[in-house]
């Protein structure tokens, strides 16, 4: 809704707007909106189940013709018009492709038939993420066919369980683990014992093949800087889940080797990426044998 | 006529002052050292800790060796020697205060001793003024 200009009609009103102009008329929040069809510029308003607006194309409208006269008093006198101008809308920030190199990747088995689409997809996603405790995902986008669903850092123990002495997100922008004063905490620190091992999951639904970039890495200061979206777009969530769409988790973990360094991102863990994923509640543990 | 003391005598607490000093300070560094505290950044840790001991250890060992060998029996204010003696054991406490409280300053050891070495060497500077001072302050019986 925020998306949309508003322009107040009053006197130039001529009548009702032509019939390829109109292309909804929807009632919210005890405002009358009307939807300007912009047909020519792709641009197509829709309205969610729940009756929210949501322009899908993010590009202005031709320009409209001028109208004279009055028109018809409503109860605010205002007419909206949901396409003419509602650029500029954020656009949903990409994921870099191809993505830097990772620690280790597991792919799930393929959860998504060609009826689907990707808002369903995401859904399990999420459904994964909430399992996780990991809700807060920033989301990117993948090309116009996939997304991605980065999880916030998480500090973690050398079993890849997150960390829960001194919490799992209790860390200053350095890596900098906010411990409570303790004789045992005092002397980790002290003779490094528990240097600050942080993780974090990109998880990709995309039909593109998923190889590292070797030219680009992940940097700690890039992570703490870089902010994904939070929901999908529309446009997004409602196209059809391309062919040979697959859900591909990378992980990413990062040390901090010292006190004094920033935690840098490790090509090999002595975890597997099922590890990572059971033991951050993404996947459900294995029984044991 | 104020109390004096031996300077060979003063000289001889410095040098057992510095030496236990540098003892537990170099102790707990090579400690931090083992224990990979300075991972990668051993050099640099070992760069601010030398200068700020070694200097001043060297000078009171050196006086206290060319005192013996002169067998000199000259005296100086006990109360020269006396704060001769408590300036070299704050400083030397705070080095090791130093080496041992990052931890709970929320800051790596390299970035907490590059800020204090510039209080510890305001402080060295004075403490080689004292003991300047004690050194010229020498006088006969």
């Amino acid at each position: 809704m925020a998306l949309l200009d508003m322009r107040e009609l009053d006197a130039t009103w001529a009548g009702p707007p032509r019939a390829d102009e109109c292309l909804a008329l929807s009632r919210a929040s005890a405002v009358f909106l009307l939807l300007v069809a912009c047909s020519g510029s792709g641009a197509q308003p829709a309205l969610s189940a729940s009756g929210v607006l949501e322009p899908s194309v993010a590009q202005p409208c031709p320009s409209l013709p001028a109208r004279t006269g009055s028109g018809p008093k409503y109860p605010n006198g205002l007419w909206l018009y949901g396409c003419e101008s509602r650029a500029p809308s954020t656009p949903m920030p990409q994921f870099d492709w191809p993505p830097p190199p990772w620690t280790a990747h597991h792919t799930l088995a393929p959860a998504a038939t060609a009826q689907e689409t990707l808002g369903d997809v995401f859904l399990r996603v999420r459904s994964m993420l909430r399992h996780a405790d990991l809700l807060d995902a920033g989301l990117f986008a993948i090309g116009d066919d996939g997304f991605a669903a980065v999880t916030r850092v998480e500090s973690i123990g050398d079993d890849g369980r997150p960390r829960v002495d001194t919490g799992r997100f209790a860390f200053d922008p350095d890596g900098n683990i906010q411990r409570k004063f303790s004789l045992k905490n005092y002397l980790d620190i002290l003779f490094n014992r528990s240097p600050g091992r942080f993780r974090l999951f990109a998880i990709l639904v995309t039909p593109s093949v998923v190889a590292p970039n070797a030219n680009s890495t992940i940097t700690w200061a890039q992570v703490h800087r870089t902010r994904g979206a939070a929901q999908l777009p529309s446009s997004l969530a409602s196209a059809k889940v391309a062919p040979g769409t697959s859900v591909t988790v990378l992980v990413y973990e990062f040390l901090k080797p010292t006190p004094d360094s920033a935690p840098a991102v490790l090509t090999e863990s002595q975890l597997s990426a099922q590890q990572h994923l059971t033991t951050a509640g993404l996947l459900p543990e294995s029984p044991a044998p | 006529m104020s109390r004096s003391i031996e300077v060979s005598r003063v000289q001889r607490h410095l040098v057992w002052i510095w030496s236990i000093g540098f003892f537990a300070c170099f102790s707990v560094m090579l400690a931090l050292t083992v224990c990979g505290t300075f991972e990668g950044n051993v050099q640099e840790a070992w760069s601010w800790f030398m200068p700020t001991i070694l200097p001043t250890l060297t000078v009171a060992i050196s006086a206290a060796i060319s005192q013996t060998r002169a067998a000199d029996r000259r005296r100086v204010s006990s109360f020269l020697g006396s704060f001769a003696r408590l300036a070299s054991s704050v400083y030397l406490l705070l080095v090791l205060l130093n080496l041992l409280v990052w931890p709970l300053t929320g800051k790596g050891p390299l970035t907490w001793f590059k800020t204090s070495a510039l209080w510890l060497g305001a402080l060295q500077g004075i403490l080689g003024g004292v003991l300047a001072m004690f050194l010229a302050g020498q006088r006969d019986p």
